[in-house]
């Protein structure tokens, strides 16, 4: 069942991608043409879809309608990329230091630790990841709410 | 190019502070990653790539060598003490180490482990010194078929002889090669697949993509299965294993580094090929084959000396041509290309010093993988049960963080998320996701190579054939990727006669 699904997606995926080459401008000469060799590649992929959905027709009797996912066991990847997902969100409009600290704390918790150790967690690991991303490596992290607060005073 | 001047060239850069320092912390922890079950050396180096940017581009490579030589050794910890590889290579360590332990020779295991270890890459290295000049002087003469022929062999070998189905692992490849060909046309600068967006004119950012595909998506399949592993209750004793034990090993590690630096030189094969096929060889050889399994030391240093010695042989491939030898190396070369640096042969003629320096570095690297292992077994053995929480969330924001850092871009964050789930499902779908990183890596290689060549021949692709088949390097390379379309069949016989492959194990 997995590479019949597998060889359906990929399918899909090459019919998209062949519809943007075909947006592509074209050239006489083969070395010259950008869609070419993108083109070769997505008829490859597309060979090896084929390939898969035969080899997921063929083995389809002997697995059955075997699961795919185990959705119970993708509980804790979920929350972790969701609350990922909001916290990257989040981040570029309260700045850096409280979503961080927040961010660190609910992962934390998610992993299923305590509170007392996860406040102490976040706060340490805020301050190094803080020194370690803005003072040493230089890089400029987002602080719109310091920045409102610096142009205010 | 003076060859002479390889061995001694990099002597005054590497003894500086700062690179001994960074080369040691890399060590340091390199062990600590990989004596602790799911985490992954190539999550390390893919993660804490970022941290790099700011260092002198020696520094930055050879952090990250410390942390590959140091996470191949760290996985024997956890396999003797706890019967659970601390990484994929040290299944075989299991067998004898883990036996040892039960014994009340956990010390035993883990100094005879280190030193094997030692002395594997310790051999690779000087292997790697002595070869890859030769290959690299060699490959300087090669014209861009033979390039192109070089690209498609180091594809078809990691998705034909790395983890899973082959044609999975084919697969990921041209899903790789594909993704490479996002950004503008290398010949006439069109913009191809970036719908649009400005942020993928140049192309996916290597290091971000590296960073959700094996460093998140591996927080994610962690996730899964949060169970903390039992305390290491033996006292460890009498670690620093006695001249007499280290003789009379002396011929299975070296049977073993041999194997090891060969097979590691195969791209896609690795460090848990090295060590099956060592075990299985010293089995083979052995004058007490009835003990290995039952705490044997030859069964140790065999399977350590074999995967510490790939280290040496993927670094040959990548240093001489270019081509990664696993997915560890395939993330330096994107590290050095970050610092402007494009490994292959022309790295050894332009760069000199660098090349020296790595060399050196790594016989540093392998002297702390010996003084660390041994001084410091107690301590990994500890981290061992630590709860992992604790490590895993901190590498969940490191890598989100070191993501933006790459260019202070929240799209560069949003890659790395995608990358982050596509790299989830791939391990759910069994797809390996080696062969992708490589086809990432390779694919400008192979489309600027193949596009130069029909360029060279007006764009007539049967002529282009013929170049292909003439050349003996090209007809050769072209000879090896037919044969290993017949690889199965071989897998399936060393799977017979052995009883172990790879997926099985």
């Amino acid at each position: 069942m997995k590479n019949i699904v597998l060889g359906l997606f990929f399918l899909l995926f090459v019919i998209i991608f062949f519809m943007a080459t075909m947006q592509l401008p074209s050239a006489e000469a083969s070395h010259k043409d950008p869609a070419v060799y993108p083109s070769l590649l997505l008829f490859l992929i597309a060979v090896v879809g084929v390939i898969l959905i035969v080899q997921g027709v063929f083995s389809y009797k002997r697995d059955g309608k075997k699961k795919i996912f185990d959705y119970g066991k993708m509980k804790l990847p979920f929350i972790l990329m969701a609350l990922t997902l909001v916290y990257v969100i989040v981040m570029q409009f309260i700045g850096f230091l409280i979503s961080t600290f927040s961010y660190l704390f609910l992962v934390f918790m998610a992993f299923g630790g305590k509170k007392r150790p996860g406040l102490w967690f976040s706060s340490i690991l805020t301050c190094i990841e803080y020194g370690l991303f803005a003072w040493i490596l230089r890089v400029r992290l987002p602080e719109p709410l310091f920045n409102l607060l610096g142009s205010l005073l | 190019m003076n060859f002479g001047l390889l061995y001694t060239e990099g002597l005054n850069l590497v003894f500086q502070t700062d690179v001994l320092m960074f080369l040691f912390a890399g060590v340091l922890l390199g062990i600590s990653i990989g004596c602790i079950p799911g985490l992954t050396v190539i999550m390390a180096v893919a993660v804490l790539t970022p941290f790099t940017y700011d260092l002198r581009p020696l520094v930055a490579i050879l952090t990250l060598i410390g942390i590959y030589c140091g996470g191949n050794y760290g996985g024997s910890i956890s396999a003797c003490l706890v019967n659970v590889p601390g990484t994929p290579s040290a299944i075989m360590t299991t067998l004898d180490g883990y036996p040892l332990t039960t014994k009340g020779k956990a010390g035993l295991a883990i100094g005879t482990a280190t030193v094997s270890s030692f002395l594997g890459g310790l051999f690779s290295v000087f292997v790697l010194t002595f070869l890859s000049p030769v290959v690299a002087r060699f490959a300087l003469n090669f014209i861009s078929a033979e390039y192109f022929a070089l690209g498609v062999l180091g594809i078809s070998l990691i998705a034909y002889l790395g983890k899973g189905s082959s044609t999975k692992g084919f697969l990921s490849g041209l899903l790789g090669l594909f993704l490479a060909t996002i950004g503008a046309d290398p010949m006439i600068g069109y913009p191809r697949f970036t719908f649009g967006s400005s942020h993928l004119i140049t192309g996916l950012e290597f290091i971000t993509v590296m960073i959700g595909l094996l460093g998140i998506a591996e927080i994610l399949i962690q996730a899964e299965s949060l169970n903390v592993l039992d305390k290491v209750q033996q006292t460890l004793k009498g670690i620093i294993p006695s001249f007499m034990i280290i003789r009379s090993l002396a011929g299975v590690i070296m049977r073993s580094s041999v194997v090891g630096v060969i097979i590691g030189a195969i791209p896609g094969a690795g460090g848990t090929i090295a060590s099956i096929v060592a075990y299985g060889q010293q089995k083979r050889v052995s004058r007490n084959p009835e003990q290995m399994g039952e705490g044997s030391l030859e069964g140790v240093a065999a399977a350590e000396g074999a995967n510490n010695a790939c280290t040496g042989g993927a670094m040959l491939t990548m240093l001489s041509l270019g081509i990664p030898g696993d997915a560890v190396t395939g993330v330096m070369i994107g590290a050095l290309m970050i610092h402007g640096l494009s490994p292959g042969p022309v790295l050894f003629k332009e760069n000199f010093e660098l090349v020296s320096s790595i060399f050196i570095g790594m016989l540093l690297a392998n002297m702390l993988v010996l003084v660390l292992g041994l001084g410091g077994a107690k301590f990994f053995a500890k981290m061992i049960s630590a709860p992992k929480r604790f490590l895993n969330t901190a590498i969940l924001s490191l890598a989100v963080i070191g993501s933006f850092a790459v260019q202070n871009s929240f799209f560069d964050v949003g890659v790395t998320l995608l990358f982050g789930v596509l790299g989830y499902v791939m391990v759910k779908f069994d797809i390996p996701r080696a062969p992708l990183v490589l086809g990432l890596i390779l694919g400008p290689l192979i489309e600027n190579n193949l596009r130069r060549s029909l360029l060279l021949v007006n764009g007539d692709v049967s002529q282009f054939l013929r170049t292909l088949v003439t050349r003996p390097i090209s007809a050769s390379i072209l000879l090896i990727i037919v044969l290993l379309f017949f690889y199965p069949i071989l897998k399936k016989f060393i799977s017979d006669k052995f009883g172990k492959t790879p997926e099985n194990v």
